[in-house]
């Protein structure tokens, strides 16, 4: 969003814009919005007088384009499109519940797209995307400095070798200090990309020789939070972690890092040896011309040289997990199928739209028949009325686009916020330029998909209703019916589509993660590097830090943990069971996740003790090594025998020897979707590791609680910086993000398609039964009873709707396996939304009968008889 | 606004507002002008509708012109009262004289039916 508190409404202006290319009203308007300003009018009611302006004056200059427009569809067009307002000004009922569906299905298909657009469609901000791609050295991810630098100089088909390692900034100056993700890049990280700083200038090779490494380039976000998008913030030292940076440049709005949470950069050594042992991933930059799957070819062959040379046998499953992914596919990929899903409903929503105001239209043309009648014998040609008739439909349609624009708007407005964290480019969904045409072509085609027919129908009709007047109605309903049935399967789709998200979603809600959330909070401590230096110091702060936390009123308990569940990071390590297998642990040895932790972690979290005995503060480093193993680990290094009192060597080369004293229950740390891996837990005492985070149970209020919990550790320390303090629970919360946003979404589409199927079904049946006046009271008058008449007007409306259901369903069940990787638990063909989504959808149909149907039961046989 | 040569209200509001505007009559202060003595809400549509109208009448003449920053370019077009509009008025105001001949404004009844 632009931070532009004067312009006046981009949509509206672009609207102008495109009906008024000489701008002329749209600087009045703009002028007039200024001073509105300067006025102290809020800008609420400037904007809100902005758009009545702009729709007051938009049919005007829509009907004064389209005479002098690029494509004049020839003499009297203006005075049609003028006949056309008025013949719809004429039945606002009708009108308005048009331009109503045509709203709902353009507002809907708008603000999906912008976000497609936003995130998918757009270029990435690279000038060498094509050539750029991420490599998987294995199944973690992780490469070696010095790998990394081997692979870039031997593999052909790289041209620029791009290893990162995720690093912390910790701004120091200033109040409050803050702590930025971010990456040790090389120094020509930016140009390899093709991405140029926006202000300021990329690194220079100079910038690594520096030791500690002295530059540092900020993205935009961090720009404006922390410096106010100052210009002159360019060439200042600023206070990282204790020492002196330069800030040499600002990425631009539109940047996409590597990793989504990344915020600041600065250039790695170029003496590789200082990264030894620290874990690198890596990008490449690929020599012109060449493929990702040679690439990969390459990548492949370069490692198993490299490891053959170390003497490392390479199997065929590790050479098959090193891969080599294009860019684009690795930031995107997983994004692209829900917005595929959510682009394919609106895309529904749009045709069901459509099939609703032709029936509308239909049922209407009917009624003008004629009106019809006497303009074709005035002199006008069945070409003239065809026009006008689309004339209509394309004002009801343009109306519908811009309430369905300003809809859109509020969509954004209440989605913005709801995005899940890890959608790359979240942050730059815009309803732009390309978003507004989209629209009006959208607008288009739905008033032609609409229009046509029942436009066609009724023309025509003009000839034949001067001499039966009523024409063909019969055909009309056949083809009403079938537009209802087309409705209803969509409408089918769609509600198996949200049906299946919400199971997911209530799947995932359900989730046990291992700890109970609710009431605790969290922050994470930086302890000043220099002043804790050595185990006795680092348990000296946090035994501090969390015997004062327990002891605030409204805090029950208090412990820290390296890497809180679900937040980024994580720890592993290689293990060996004492007395099992080969004596030294080699390359094939299992892996187990590895996290430190105080006594206290446990209990605080509600994670239960399963066996052995708990950690104690006695556990440090005087003392025998031990470790909790969690459930996971449990079964997959001992099966069914007792863990408790066996002993674990950990590390390459099983470098320390650990005891197991307990199990403790899985938890879910990386994600709600995701089971507990092999996991086992090191005393802090006994590992130390400086940076905790610190987790309280509260009672009461949790905000308070983390308010004071903050105040107590900046009392034990001042020196200390606190980060990402939140509720668990909110952390928990941001795990469903992406699944509760399309269920809300795709349950918003389905609750439109039930809106708009039940008015499609109540319409055809609500005409048919006007239709059949006559006859209905024929029967009535001939003695059928009232009951039966209302049955059977509701058996002959449900016949399009079951022939909508039963393709509806054929239909989802070959759909809903795109949707595979978005559901949770439930299958694609899950029996209870395919059972549930047709008895919904007929539920509806039945109510929306039951008006039609008491009407023809009340038809009063003497009056049907006489009328007409 | 008929054929038969007399300005409608509207009309005779638009060209009263160009008329005071002295030829730096454009559509927003038309557009104000009339909204604020006569406390209408008018769209800026409506405004150049009749600008339009009068234009074509000959009523009044426009051309084009420019405009503060806020317009980021956009013309202004500046309206002026032709000779013809300047006689419509006089014959307007006349006319509505005459038909007020003999009669008070606060003679009339202040309620009762329409």
């Amino acid at each position: 969003m632009s931070s532009g508190s004067v312009a006046p409404p981009r949509v509206a202006g672009w609207l102008l814009d495109f009906f008024d290319p000489e701008g002329i009203v749209r600087g009045d308007l703009d002028e007039e919005f200024s001073r509105f300003r300067l006025t102290s009018q809020g800008r609420v009611r400037a904007t809100v007088w902005y758009w009545l302006q702009t729709l007051r004056t938009l049919p005007r200059l829509v009907s004064r384009r389209m005479a002098s427009g690029p494509f004049p569809l020839g003499r009297g067009l203006v005075s049609d499109f003028g006949q056309a307002l008025r013949s719809l000004r004429r039945r606002p009922g009708f009108a308005s519940l048009t331009v109503l569906t045509f709203a709902l299905a353009l507002g809907a298909n708008t603000a999906v797209f912008s976000l497609v657009n936003s995130v998918l469609l757009r270029p990435l901000p690279f000038a060498n995307e094509d050539r750029l791609v991420r490599i998987h050295p294995d199944e973690l991810f992780y490469i070696q400095m010095a790998d990394a630098e081997a692979l870039a100089d031997e593999a052909r088909s790289i041209e620029t070798g791009l290893p990162w390692a995720r690093t912390l900034f910790t701004f120091t100056e200033s109040d409050p200090a803050e702590e930025v993700r971010g990456a040790y890049v090389p120094w020509n990280h930016f140009e390899a990309l093709g991405a140029p700083p926006a202000v300021g200038r990329t690194f220079r090779e100079s910038d690594g020789e520096m030791v500690p490494t002295g530059a540092v380039i900020l993205a935009h976000t961090l720009w404006i939070r922390r410096f106010g998008a100052d210009r002159s913030v360019v060439g200042r030292q600023v206070e990282i972690g204790g020492r002196s940076r330069t800030i040499v440049g600002v990425m631009g709005s539109n940047h996409v890092p590597m990793e989504s949470d990344w915020e600041a950069w600065s250039p790695l050594p170029l003496d590789a040896e200082r990264m030894a042992g620290v874990p690198m991933a890596m990008n490449a930059l690929l020599r012109p011309g060449v493929s990702v799957a040679q690439a990969q070819a390459d990548v492949r062959a370069t490692f198993a040289v490299r490891w053959d040379q170390r003497g490392e046998a390479t199997t065929p499953e590790e050479l098959a997990a090193i891969r080599v992914i294009p860019i684009r596919e690795h930031l995107l990929g997983s994004v692209t199928r829900p917005l595929q899903i959510l682009m394919g409903a609106v895309g529904f929503v749009l045709l069901l739209a459509c099939a609703n105001v032709a029936n509308l239209l239909m049922a209407q043309g009917g009624r003008r028949a004629p009106e019809i009648a006497v303009r074709a014998s005035l002199g006008a040609g069945r070409g003239r009325i065809l026009r006008q008739l689309l004339l209509e439909s394309g004002a009801l349609a343009a109306a519908g686009a811009v309430v369905g624009l300003v809809m859109s708007w509020l969509l954004h407005a209440w989605g913005a916020s709801r995005l899940p964290a890890d959608l790359p480019r979240a942050g730059q969904w815009e309803i732009d330029r390309a978003t507004f045409l989209f629209t009006a072509i959208t607008a288009l085609l739905a008033a032609l998909l609409a229009g046509a027919l029942p436009s066609w129908r009724t023309a025509s009709g003009a000839r034949s209703a001067r001499t039966a007047r009523g024409g063909d109605a019969r055909s009309a309903h056949r083809m009403s019916a079938t537009l209802v049935a087309a409705e209803v399967a969509a409408s089918v789709l769609l509600v198996v589509g949200a049906g299946l998200m919400l199971r997911s979603f209530t799947a995932l809600r359900a989730v046990d993660p291992g700890f109970e959330a609710e009431g605790l909070v969290s922050v994470r401590v930086t302890p000043p590097s220099a002043l804790y230096t050595d185990t006795d110091g680092l348990m000296g702060l946090y035994d501090q830090i969390l015997e004062r936390a327990a002891a605030v009123p409204g805090v029950r308990s208090a412990g820290g943990i390296m890497f809180l569940p679900m937040t980024p990071g994580g720890a592993w390590s290689m293990f060996r069971v004492a007395g099992e297998g080969s004596e030294s642990a080699g390359d094939e040895s299992p892996r187990t996740a590895l996290r430190v932790v105080t006594p206290q972690y446990f209990e605080t979290m509600g994670i239960p003790l399963l066996a052995g005995r708990a950690l104690t503060s006695a556990d440090h480093h005087e003392n025998v090594q031990v470790v909790l193993i969690n459930e996971a680990l449990a079964g997959s290094a001992f099966g069914p025998s007792d863990p408790v009192g066996r002993t674990l060597l950990l590390g390459r080369g099983s470098v320390d020897t650990v005891q197991v004293v307990g199990v403790v229950g899985d938890v879910r740390q990386a994600h709600l979707r995701e089971q507990a891996v092999p996991e086992l837990y090191r005393p802090l005492g006994q590992s130390p590791w400086a940076r905790m985070f610190v987790v309280a149970r509260t009672e009461g209020d949790p905000a308070g609680g983390l308010a004071a919990l903050q105040r107590v550790i900046l009392a034990v320390d001042d020196g200390v910086v606190l980060s990402r303090p939140g509720l668990v629970e909110d952390v928990v919360s941001a795990s469903l993000a992406e699944t509760r946003l399309v269920a809300q979404l795709l349950s918003l589409f389905g609750i439109v398609a039930l809106l708009l199927g039940a008015i499609g079904v109540y319409g055809v049946t609500a005409n048919s039964v006007a239709r059949r006046t006559r006859e209905i009271g024929v029967r009535l008058a001939l003695g059928a009873a009232g009951g039966r008449v209302a049955r059977q007007t509701i058996l002959s409306g449900m016949v399009p709707v079951a022939i909508g259901l039963a393709a509806g369903i054929a239909g989802a069940l070959t759909l809903s396996n795109l949707m595979q990787s978005l559901l949770f638990t439930v299958g694609p063909r899950d029996v209870v939304t395919f059972a549930a989504a047709p008895a919904i959808l007929g539920l509806v149909a039945v109510a929306s009968l039951v008006i039609p149907a008491l009407r023809a039961s009340r038809v009063d046989p003497v009056r049907a008889l006489r009328g007409d | 606004m008929g054929g038969n040569g007399l300005l409608g209200a509207f009309e005779e509001h638009v060209l009263l507002s160009v008329a005071r505007g002295g030829g730096d009559a454009y559509g927003m202060t038309v557009r104000r002008d009339i909204e604020e003595r006569t406390g209408r809400d008018v769209a800026i549509g409506a405004v150049y509708s009749t600008l339009d109208r009068l234009e074509t009448k000959g009523l009044v003449v426009s051309r084009l012109g420019h405009g503060p920053p806020e317009r980021r370019g956009r013309a202004r077009r500046f309206f002026t009262l032709a000779l013809a509009g300047a006689q419509a008025l006089r014959t307007a105001r006349e006319l509505t004289d005459r038909m007020w001949e003999g009669l008070d404004p606060a003679s009339l009844p202040t309620r009762g039916g329409s």
